[in-house]
């Protein structure tokens, strides 16, 4: 074969059927399509991985207000304050810390009425951002921090 | 007359014309949309902090001596006393019920009627949040009614156990 016949480029230059393919403009939308079918998916798949951040800090916040509800109704960081964090623990997969902040205890556990309390739940979700076959996954952890003020509906008796 | 006639007449622009009633009515919707759920968003939080004094009003006008005996009574003056207590100290009302966030008017709390009943130990508070909206130019004034009660049927001692 006489390479001195590819085209105006010369020996460099693809095979003639090749480079007529390449400049062939049949079914160019067709192919448009599929790389645009491709980008819609991959930026879906994102997206909808993105929410699940949005869903854990969701998560925390329900944790948390549910606890705050515990604490309030209960006067007292109590066992059952604890067992009901353990429990949503439980229930939603997540591992967040707790403390309880801005509080004055007027006896043991126990706020007395109407003593406003913090509580703060902190939890760092490791978000996945893709899995190589050949490495271990590679991770970001976000840090998500949940603080509600509550206030204790108890109202404790002390002696006097 | 004649150009006015014309200028009806005239369909050039028109796809412009029809962009903008368009954009308007998004802009509209989206505006009636945000304020609604900043209603409600207030409602709710007002609505809850006042539960929450209603509760504790009820909590601390228990009667204990009557307690002890099995019976569920309140001192209703005290409840009273301290629900008005609980609204300008904890909820930072002033003496018109008005509540100013940043130095700026939020809503006025509206005391219709406190019913309270020694036994059964019940509290009801009924009123209305008056507040501003951002189409107040339309109807004035909103108010969200509510009515909120508290009963503690608890008859073992509490608070120090």
């Amino acid at each position: 074969m006489n390479s001195g016949h590819r085209g105006i480029r010369g020996i460099f230059s693809p095979p003639l059927p090749f480079q007529r393919l390449l400049f062939n403009k049949k079914g160019s939308s067709y192919f448009d399509l599929m790389i645009k079918t491709l980008v819609v998916i991959t930026l879906m798949v994102t997206v909808v991985s993105f929410l699940s951040v949005f869903t854990t800090y969701l998560n925390l916040d329900h944790i948390c207000r549910r606890v705050v509800r515990v604490v309030e109704l209960d006067g007292q960081v109590s066992d059952q304050a604890y067992d009901v964090f353990y429990q949503l623990k439980q229930q939603t997969g997540l591992s967040p810390e707790m403390t309880v902040e801005n509080v004055e205890y007027c006896e043991d556990q126990k706020i007395q009425l109407r003593d406003t309390f913090t509580i703060t739940m902190t939890y760092s979700y490791p978000f996945t951002v893709f899995t190589p076959s050949f490495s271990p996954p590679v991770v970001i952890e976000i840090p998500m921090k949940v603080s509600i003020t509550g206030m204790s509906e108890h109202y404790w008796k002390l002696p006097e | 007359m004649v150009t006015l006639k014309r200028i009806l007449q005239n369909r050039k622009g028109d796809a412009f014309i029809f962009i903008i009633i368009l954009v308007f009515f998004i802009i509209t919707l989206s505006a009636i949309l945000i304020e609604y759920f900043r209603m409600e968003s207030l409602y709710q939080q007002v609505e809850y902090v006042l539960q929450r004094g209603v509760n504790t009003a009820v909590e601390y006008a228990m009667l204990d001596d009557y307690r002890m005996d099995g019976y569920s009574r309140m001192d209703t003056a005290v409840a009273e006393e301290k629900l008005y207590e609980y609204l300008h100290e904890s909820m930072a009302l002033d003496a018109n019920l008005n509540k100013y966030a940043g130095g700026e008017w939020d809503y006025q709390l509206e005391i219709e009627s406190i019913q309270t009943t020694e036994s059964p130990p019940r509290l009801t508070l009924d009123g209305a949040i008056k507040t501003r909206s951002v189409f107040n130019f339309l109807p004035g004034d909103v108010r969200l009614p509510f009515s909120i009660s508290s009963v503690n049927n608890r008859i073992t001692e509490g608070g120090s156990e």
